[in-house]
């Protein structure tokens, strides 16, 4: 998908110092009760390019968990995924590895 | 509502006319509300408009709106900073996507006086697609958020409560809808 590749410019984004750089940063999506199965996993399929069992894997994470973490990486890369699942309508947020 | 898979990959949805109505003025609504929360006009560039920088710095007040475009963060420093450089651009697709299924029904005519109103047929397409199955969420994410329906609990109290039943049916029929699109999606080459 575009929304996940888009080159997005410099200027957007205000630099910002990590507080634990050494730490991943996470993309966790949240269960909600409006979103089908069937349509979270083809979020991920369509967004994150997961094949079908991991998708499905991730959505039944999600469903029965509460929430999981479907992506790690820089921040930037991970404002990026939440952007586009909010564009999806999913409930999703960022946070560093390891926090609360 | 009836769907034909299409050999060129595309889909076939036929829609009986109230049912195009409803959809085309649950849609209609859908674009006023992202309209009331936006900013700048809807460029008519689509690139320039899913760019589009100058979003609101606080949650929207509005349960839909507030579930449509909800905090990236738990922290609200960090909230209001995604939100102010992202959700102008997401307001701007959820409009082109919405603005796309209004013009695929094509029910800007009425149907003449005394003629019986006949089915509307559209093709999902696979480029059309998310702009669909989008759209269909974003109306079941605003209409739940609106009636208070946040559990399976929820669900079933008010499908029993007349103020809401009628509401809950049609969230549920989006679902079917939904539902049905993304079950025909399923080619065997993704297997």
């Amino acid at each position: 998908m575009m929304s996940g590749t888009r080159a997005r410019p410099e200027l957007r984004r205000r630099e910002r110092i990590s507080p634990v750089p050494d730490r991943p940063w996470q993309t966790v999506v949240w269960d909600d009760p409006v979103n089908l199965m069937s349509y979270v996993a083809y979020v991920f399929r369509e967004h994150f390019g997961f094949d079908r069992s991991e998708s499905e894997r991730l959505m039944l994470r999600v469903h029965t968990e509460g929430s999981a973490v479907v992506a790690e990486g820089t921040r930037e890369e991970m404002e990026l995924h939440v952007e586009a699942m909010h564009g999806y309508g999913l409930w999703a947020t960022v946070r560093q590895a390891g926090s609360p | 509502m009836r769907l034909l898979p299409l050999p060129s990959g595309a889909l076939r949805v036929r829609l009986d006319f109230d049912e195009a109505h409803l959809l085309d003025q649950l849609t209609g609504q859908l674009i006023e509300l992202l309209q009331s929360h936006s900013r700048t006009a809807l460029d008519p560039d689509p690139l320039f408009a899913s760019l589009e920088v100058g979003g609101s710095e606080a949650t929207p007040e509005d349960p839909a709106l507030a579930r449509l475009f909800p905090d990236a963060y738990e922290a609200d420093d960090d909230a209001s900073q995604f939100r102010r450089v992202t959700e102008q651009g997401l307001i701007n697709r959820k409009l082109q996507d919405a603005m796309l299924v209004t013009s695929e029904l094509g029910m800007g005519n009425a149907p003449t006086e005394g003629d019986e109103p006949e089915p509307v047929e559209i093709e999902v397409t696979p480029a059309t697609l998310s702009a669909w199955v989008r759209t269909l969420t974003a109306l079941r994410l605003a209409i739940a958020a609106r009636i208070g329906l946040d559990s399976d609990e929820a669900h079933e109290r008010l499908l029993v409560t007349p103020d809401t039943r009628g509401t809950v049916l049609v969230y549920d029929w989006l679902a079917a809808i939904l539902e049905s699109i993304l079950r025909m999606q399923t080619t065997p080459e993704e297997d």
